[in-house]
């Protein structure tokens, strides 16, 4: 067996392309350009958009060349990921945790529900709840590489 | 030993319980005054655990969650505490409950199956399987070898994929940072495996009642052998190395045990229950798992809960390259084309379906009204889950609490529906 790191640069995992979307990010806030910090809340999501922001601390993606880094709490955050619809009791929880970001922030909106099943949704409609900053609402979310391209426009750069 | 999953009536005269081996429907009144806290259990499972609690000198509830980086899912853990130890455990994960069962009603069978998937994403194949199961119950429907065959490998990629993530987490935990980006890279790697193959990385929209809701490529399942074995060797890998690392197994060992005797009495299944020692796994009494090696584990800890999800892993993997090759001979033989797409399912009747999840036993019952539904039911694995760790945690401390969380493969999703 190699010595443990070392086997692990050989695999040069991180991968090359670029991060692209046609999404667009409304944002005119400039002092992201170097390190952007982000925090994801689940508002009732079915816990795949959880697990799939936890595959972009995977090394294919390495989002720290990027300078993006996950923050500990939505106070250390420039950026709140909020993950699904929410439902009726997290309303208040996310109206907090928003009240909480310091200033200046963004909200980028995340949902992953198949829009041909919108009549029997359940919970509340994130538009209803007129969340200030909101940059980007990703409807039909695939796969973390869209979200990498999201945040790059946050940071006002591409890769 | 007879175990209670669900409350079909409000009066309690209806159980769904299950002898490991199958579900039923049986009378409450038959089942004896006993299993009343059980029963309190299921009754409150929009809401969660609570109703323990432990007073004393400078005891204190210390809330973690909803918003918390602890915590990733939307729930709340009340752990009564001095500052060091856990003295007892109340969960609420009530900030999750979306009523997805209540909406299914009315829904055609077919629309009803995306909206199972939705109750937990990561156990998005097992829900549409159990409730696919459920519906062909309930109508009488045949399903074909092939699609038996294709739901096996879904089934087994969701559950390689749901234990290395559990992996993962263990090992973040115990910073093991090198380690952990390894896993993380297998992990996105069978995502990515997922999409590539059933054009979901989270297995969604595959699964539907007697039929793929997707056309398939069988010759392209020989890849998916190729890429899985690629991966589960890695895997192999990282895995001895992890068992040599006697900073992560101090962790692990000891950490939020549970004996057999208490497991059952929860009636909680799948790896935690095989980790006390108890050979019971669904797959066991399914024909189209012949010759399954069930993994186990004796001490019933964190540690034991990660071994049995290792072994299974290895498991999975040999299962999904020997069903890609009989779905292959299969599909050159000409008999049987996989069929996808909907059919008219305009039945009445009422059935059960069930599987075995990557954290145990998920069921559904059904009823049907001409093709639409009119009653659902799913007794999901997490909630037992849950219990288990409010019943393994006390008496650890404070930094045992992810390794003794993660190591259950519990959801709040799941749980609360």
């Amino acid at each position: 067996m190699k010595w443990w790191p070392v086997w692990g640069l050989t695999k040069r995992l991180t991968e090359r392309k670029p991060y692209a979307t046609e999404q667009t990010v409304e944002t005119k806030i400039k002092i992201f350009r170097k390190s952007l910090h982000i925090y994801p809340i689940d508002v009732g999501n079915s816990n795949d958009l959880n697990l799939d922001i936890r595959a972009l601390q995977a090394p294919q993606y390495n989002i720290h060349r990027f300078g993006i880094f996950f923050a500990d709490v939505p106070r250390h955050a420039d950026v709140l990921l909020v993950l699904g619809r929410p439902t009726e009791k997290m309303v208040p929880v996310l109206t907090e945790t928003v009240n909480q970001m310091p200033e200046p922030f963004s909200i980028v909106v995340v949902e992953n529900e198949d829009p041909t099943r919108r009549k029997s949704q359940t919970g509340v409609g994130i538009k209803s709840l007129n969340l200030p900053n909101v940059v980007a609402h990703l409807t039909n979310y695939r796969e973390p590489g869209e979200l990498i391209a999201v945040l790059l426009k946050i940071k006002g750069g591409t890769n | 030993m007879n175990r209670q999953i669900g409350i079909l009536d409000n009066d309690r005269n209806r159980l769904l319980v299950h002898d490991g081996s199958e579900v039923w429907i049986t009378s409450g009144k038959s089942s004896g005054a006993s299993i009343d806290g059980q029963l309190d259990l299921l009754a409150n499972r929009d809401k969660g655990i609570e109703g323990q609690e432990v007073f004393g000198d400078g005891v204190f509830d210390f809330r973690y969650g909803p918003v918390t980086g602890g915590v990733i899912e939307s729930g709340a853990y009340h752990l009564f505490t001095y500052g060091e130890r856990i003295l007892c455990v109340n969960i609420d994960w009530s900030y999750k409950h979306r009523g997805i069962e209540r909406s299914m009603i009315t829904q055609s069978v077919h629309d009803a199956v995306g909206r199972a998937e939705d109750i937990c994403g990561n156990f998005a194949f097992a829900h549409s399987l159990a409730f696919a199961k459920a519906v062909e119950s309930a109508l009488g429907i045949e399903v074909s070898m092939q699609t038996k065959k294709l739901r096996i490998i879904g089934l087994e990629l969701e559950r390689i994929y749901n234990h290395i993530y559990v992996i993962t987490q263990l090992a973040s935990a115990a910073a093991q940072k090198v380690m952990t980006s390894h896993l993380q890279a297998i992990y996105e790697g069978l995502l990515r495996l997922n999409n590539d193959f059933f054009g979901s990385r989270f297995l969604k929209g595959f699964n539907g009642i007697a039929a793929t809701r997707k056309p398939i490529n069988i010759e392209a399942l020989i890849h998916l052998s190729r890429r899985i074995n690629g991966l589960s060797d890695r895997f192999e890998y990282l895995y001895k190395r992890a068992l040599e690392s006697e900073n992560f197994m101090d962790r692990l060992h000891d950490t939020a045990k549970l004996d057999s005797e208490k497991a059952m009495t929860i009636g909680v299944t799948g790896p935690t229950l095989r980790a006390t020692g108890v050979r019971e796994d669904f797959r066991l009494h399914d024909p189209d798992y012949e010759g399954l090696r069930c993994a186990t584990s004796q001490m019933g800890d964190s540690l034991a809960r990660m071994e049995v999800r290792a072994e299974e892993v290895f498991g999975s993997v040999e299962i999904i390259s020997d069903t890609a090759g009989e779905l292959r001979e299969l599909s050159e033989s000409g008999i049987e084309p996989v069929e996808h797409g909907r059919r008219g399912h305009n039945g009445t009747g009422s059935g059960i379906g069930y599987c075995e999840s990557p954290s145990g036993l998920l069921a559904y019952h059904v009823e049907i009204e001409k093709g639409k539904l009119a009653s659902v039911y799913a007794a999901t694995p997490s909630l037992l889950g849950f219990k288990a760790i409010t019943e393994s945690l006390p008496g650890n401390i404070f930094t045992d609490f992810p390794f003794a969380v993660d190591s259950f493969g519990a959801y709040f999703a799941d749980a609360a529906r």
